[in-house]
């Protein structure tokens, strides 16, 4: 869904739909009915909490598949759910982690566990969903997800630059759900291509182009006097708008060859790690939310065999990144957050892997106001939540405490349905110092 | 604009030419009624010029080749406008476009679960829209579709949506123009819907069961019949008997081994069967769906209205117009379908013809036209009655009912050059201005790099077809096989799993060996040796349960599109880094979304994200009618930047081709004007382009077709 950031002020389908809705419905006929029925029923739950934002950006780590909790950030030292991972101490007390994340371990005094997540999905789409939205997948309405509710309540970092970008290759991200497309994301598959045609073909020089521009114009402006609509006339915005952006210095955001190469070594030479590289450079650019997606966490089978690859990845490319953003002094206002849908069975099944376990996972969060050093929720053993249950729109509402975005504020979607952020969530105001 | 004025004066002489089909003149006469009442005039008659290159995207989906246009644009024959319609009616083209249209409305996405079904769904589709199957017989076939893949494509259509009463609110919008999705949760706040109503006509087709695969239809042994249940569990429920188990664990240990020792496979050992084979019946996921006649939804556990309890069972009810009760033999969801599609269905006829006027117009003569109330009013309500009558008349052909109104003369008048606000409604004068749709530029792309490839649109995949009878073949063995059959051949299946996991656990401990943590090499080799143990283990096992022939079958699977992915550049880090920066950035460009080979019906559906068709607004196919039209910097980027220039440009375009051919420079730019607009540029515009040719000599060609390319001229369907 890249075809949207810098859109031309155009009426989209949706806005058409708003606006028929007012002309055939009358504003006065549907407020009342509002105020009486879904308004008042469905958000009496919605947490009032809210803060001055300890956090300005957001890189959201999205572990897809199902990371299994046990081997990660949900340890139980000792227990017999445990498999074969071994506990690491960590730079904070009392924390341990997994023996595949040494480097993490060394930035854990930065950071919080949640131990609690329990969701109520145990299928892909629908937990990815659900994560990702904090609401369940239900029909006709796509929900925005967090990168969007910010830039709709606080505006774009950088007006240059997308307000969220997706380095992921999930291509069923729900995006900006029912806002608008200016509220879409803008997603990369690969983080070493950088935005897509955003340079001249190498076989025109600049004055080439410049003539080809100045020749369309010309050519093309008895069209336009002819059909003088504003759906014509912004095509010709949006190529003033796409020569500006093929100049615009912030085009080096997305270029990872100008970091060098030793620190691109240190978030590793994979996707993943480069794309941690990318969000921090976005990051400085003022691309004020930035997720990155890491794949193949669903290990039904053999699971000792494929957990050192996934876990070695995620240990360089998030240790990379907390180190690189504390040395930069982006840290303090950047919520780095770790994600998955849910997590993996306490028991080794009989092909030696883990199915999926909703009832009981682990996130972890660092940055951005989080007071280091704590866990915050129990499982026992993995198994069962024993303390502070959190689910997947409190985690929601937690990241929306920290940029300090109002839970309770209701939008509507273009179907004339009232929406919050996180769907009544609760946050998890312990986390913050 | 002394350009347009000319191409007016040509077109008048046109538009009087030809006989009319009476059915157009009847909605032609209705719209002048509605001017006159509105004091409008028609707008002028559209040039041949404008027509053909209208008549070919709206129809066909593309731009008329060069020859097309000449062609057409050339006759003399007075009925030349009905000819052309009726022979792109009947083209592979408009298959294509319409199948796009179409994915649109049903969202059709192979971006999902069992995308075998999915694209079986996709092919079918295809077949239905080149057949012209009749419109109510084609929503019947949805409705009522049963089976297998392999028995019909049309399954798709409840595979689509897990959540059956998700499925239930998208069936009512895009057949009955009603959107009822509200009332899922609570009564509908602006429309007469309740929540009881909802759960009423879900209950229709709620007994569709999507998660049937093939690991059901096949009998596996069940625990051994007859055994004794110790006395303390037999009046328990099976919540309480798990918390006695629990509870006490000697006792539950000894009740588990004796139950195993009893029969002659054990539970556990049964579960593990179902492991191994779950591996290997994977093909067979989301292939299947099956009716339950009599399975009802329950009212939800929050039902807050009086004329219902939670967890009440509803039985089907339909929400307006007459019964639909089961005739004798009949199913309810045979039944639904009936009450749907008749006639006297209030909405399902006025949808049709309604959203075909606004495929032909630009803007339905209800809008919007899917949400449609007890208190809708049409714009024209005499057309709106004449064009339900009308479809009705021709039997739901779509064709048929599509010929009439491209025959209108409304239609073939120029499109109105002032903006309708938002919220407006039109009076049709003429068609609208409209931007092609993502697939009409693509494959109007397509056509000036490779010429009319209308005919490669695939409704008929023999690959695809094979593979699904593999697949049914493969059901029907394991049927045959029976249980015993089937659990010895998973036992041996075991072994060698454990013998894999044996010799993974080797690997790790020489890595542990060899000082502790691994690297990312040494992981990566270790996951890739599970990877390959794991398909080993798992063919070798299909081979054993349906012999070897049938499993390589299998086992190859259905992947058309292996040969076209081989021809695109891989990009290891290790040649890139060898490159410099320019040479990476065109090398990645090359290999990126912009590759044209076919058309868009023939590509994944949707797009992926990046691709240039969802640049251009091709839906995600997860909401009805979700494609957009605005215009986006992307797009511009994309056009300005992206490789297509260069496509067109180079030798192997059919363009180029012809290019070459054409003699003096301004004959050459001339030719450019008709392959890209269908028309030659008018005296203005050829002073300027003898300036350019002047100015800029050999690039001047590729300068004005990069030019027009980037203008919104090219964009539009006037």
């Amino acid at each position: 869904m890249n075809t949207s950031f810098l859109r031309a002020d155009e009426p989209t389908r949706r806005d058409f739909v708003m606006n028929i809705a007012k002309t055939c419905l009358g504003v006065t006929v549907m407020h009342p009915l509002l105020r009486n029925q879904a308004n008042a029923v469905a958000f009496e739950g919605s947490s009032k909490a809210r803060q001055v934002a300890t956090a300005r950006n957001v890189i959201y780590l999205y572990m897809a598949g199902g990371m299994t909790h046990l081997d990660t950030f949900g340890v139980s030292p000792g227990s017999e759910t445990m498999g074969d991972t071994q506990c690491i101490p960590t730079s904070a007390d009392g924390i341990q982690l997994g023996a595949g994340l040494p480097t993490v371990a060394k930035h854990m005094h930065h950071g919080a566990i949640i131990n609690s997540l329990s969701s109520t999905q145990g299928a892909h789409e629908q937990g990815n969903y659900y994560q990702h939205t904090g609401y369940t997948m239900r029909g006709a309405t796509r929900h925005p997800t967090m990168g969007a509710w910010l830039q709709k309540f606080q505006g774009k970092g950088n007006p240059d630059l997308p307000g969220t970008v997706v380095i992921s290759n999930d291509s069923k991200h729900p995006g900006g759900g029912f806002f608008e497309a200016a509220f879409q994301p803008l997603v990369l598959n690969n983080p070493a291509t950088g935005l897509q045609h955003s340079q001249r073909l190498a076989s025109l020089k600049e004055s080439d182009l410049d003539y080809r521009l100045g020749l369309s114009a010309k050519l093309n402006s008895g069209f336009e006097q002819a059909y003088p609509q504003s759906a014509v006339r912004a095509y010709s915005d949006v190529y003033r708008d796409a020569v500006k952006v093929m100049k615009s210095a912030d085009l080096a955001a997305f270029d990872l060859n100008e970091e060098p190469d030793a620190l691109q070594e240190e978030y590793g030479s994979n996707t993943f790690g480069q794309g941690c590289l990318l969000a921090r450079r976005l990051v400085e650019h003022g691309v004020r939310f930035v997720e990155v997606t890491s794949g193949g966490w669903d290990m039904h089978n053999d699971i000792y065999a494929r957990l050192p690859e996934k876990i070695s990845e995620l240990d360089k490319a998030l240790g990379a990144l907390l180190g690189d953003l504390e040395r930069r002094g982006l840290l303090q206002d950047t919520l780095v957050v770790v994600s998955t849908e849910f997590g993996r069975t306490p028991n080794i099944n009989q092909n030696s892997g883990r199915d999926h376990y909703p009832k009981a996972y682990s996130s972890a969060l660092w940055g951005g106001g989080i007071q280091g050093g704590q866990i915050y929720g129990k499982a026992d053993r993995g198994i069962e939540v024993t303390e502070n249950k959190v689910s997947p729109p409190d985690l929601n509402a937690t990241i929306a405490y920290a940029l300090g975005l109002p839970l309770d504020q209701v939008l509507y979607s273009p179907t004339k349905r009232p929406f919050t952020i996180a769907d009544k969530g609760q946050p998890i105001t312990a986390l913050f110092g | 604009m002394k350009a347009l004025a000319l191409l007016f004066l040509t077109a008048t002489a046109a538009a009087a030419l030809g006989a009319a089909l009476p059915e157009a003149t009847k909605i032609d006469s209705l719209l002048a009624a509605d001017w006159q009442k509105h004091n409008l005039q028609a707008n002028p008659p559209a040039s041949d010029e404008v027509l053909v290159r209208r008549l070919y995207l709206d129809i066909a989906g593309r731009i008329p080749t060069v020859e097309e246009s000449r062609e057409f644009i050339q006759s003399g024959d007075p009925q030349k406008r009905a000819k052309l319609i009726d022979r792109l009616l009947a083209s592979d083209g408009y298959t294509s476009h319409m199948f796009n249209f179409w994915a649109d409305v049903l969202r059709l996405t192979d971006n999902a679960k069992g995308k075998i079904t999915a694209e079986a769904y996709e092919e079918w589709l295809k077949k239905e829209l080149k057949a012209n199957t009749p419109y109510d017989q084609f929503v019947k076939k949805l409705l009522t579709t049963e089976g297998g893949a392999w028995d019909s494509g049309s399954i798709g259509f409840y595979q689509r949506d897990e959540n059956k009463l998700d499925h239930l609110a998208y069936t009512v919008q895009v057949f009955l123009g009603t959107s009822i999705v509200c009332a899922q949760c609570h009564n509908h706040p602006f429309d007469k819907w309740s929540q009881m109503d909802y759960y009423s006509m879900a209950a229709f087709t709620y007994g569709m069961d999507t998660r049937g695969n093939g690991v059901n239809e096949i009998k596996l042994p069940k625990r051994q019949q007859g055994k004794a249940v110790p006395a303390a569990l037999a009046n328990m429920t099976p919540k309480q008997r798990r918390q006695w188990m629990k509870d006490h664990p000697e006792e539950a240990a000894k009740m588990r081994k004796e139950a195993g020792e009893n029969g002659n496979i054990s539970n556990q050992e049964m579960q593990q069967v179902r492991k191994a084979l779950g591996d290997v019946m994977k093909p067979l996921r989301y292939t299947a769906i099956n009716w339950n006649e009599g399975k009802l939804p329950k009212l939800p556990d929050d039902y807050k209205y009086s004329d219902g309890k939670p967890g009440e069972t509803v039985g089907p009810r339909a929400m307006f117009g007459h019964d639909a009760a089961p005739k004798e033999g009949q199913t309810t969801v045979q039944a639904f379908a009936d009450w749907m599609t008749s006639p006297d269905n209030p909405r399902f006829t006025t949808v049709i013809a309604n959203r075909m006027w606004k495929h032909v117009f630009g803007m339905g003569v209800i809008e919007p036209l899917d949400e449609m109330t007890d208190s809708t009013v049409a714009s024209n309500p005499a057309l709106m009655d004449y064009l339900a009558q009308l479809m009705i008349e021709k039997r739901y052909s779509l064709k048929s009912f599509l010929r009439v109104l491209y025959n209108t003369e409304t239609y073939q008048r120029m499109a109105g050059t002032q903006e309708i606000a938002l919220g407006e409604v039109s009076r049709f004068t003429g068609p609208m201005l409209r931007r092609m749709s993502a697939e009409q530029i693509w494959d109007s792309m397509i056509t000036l790099t490779k010429g009319n490839v209308d005919a490669e649109v695939d409704d008929d995949n023999v690959r695809l077809h094979q593979y699904l009878q593999d697949l049914s073949m493969f059901i029907n063995t394991m049927k045959e096989k029976g249980p015993e059959g089937i659990v010895a051949a998973a036992k041996e299946g075991m072994a060698q799993r454990q013998e894999n996991d044996r010799k993974l656990d080797a690997m790790r401990a020489e890595i542990a060996e060899k000082g502790g943590a691994s690297t990312p090499a040494q992981a990566k080799v270790l996951a890739n040796a599970a990877n390959r143990l794991r398909r080993e283990a798992s063919n070798n096992l299909l081979v054993s349960l349906i012999g070897e022939d049938r499993a390589e079958d299998l086992i190859r699977g259905y992947n058309p599109n292996r040969q076209m992915q081989k021809q695109r550049p891989k990009l290891d880090r290790a040649s890139l880094a060898g490159m410099t920066k320019e040479q990476r950035k065109a090398m990645i460009q090359a290999s990126s979304n912009t590759t044209m080979v076919s058309r868009a019906s023939e590509l994944p559906s949707p797009a992926r994200p990046g691709h240039f068709l969802r640049t251009f607004g091709q839906s995600d196919r997860e909401l009805i009618d979700n494609a957009n039209d605005d215009a986006s910097v992307p797009q511009a980027l994309t056009l300005l930047n992206g490789p297509l220039i260069q496509n067109l440009a180079s030798p192997a375009s059919k363009l180029s081709q012809q290019l070459d051919k054409a003699g003096s420079s301004d004959q050459k730019l001339a030719l450019v004007y008709e392959a890209l607009l269908s028309r030659r540029p008018t005296n203005n515009e050829r002073a300027v382009l003898s300036q350019v040719a002047h100015e800029r000599g050999d690039k001047a060609v590729e300068d004005v077709m990069h030019a027009l390319i980037t203008g919104s001229q090219f964009l539009f369907i006037q």
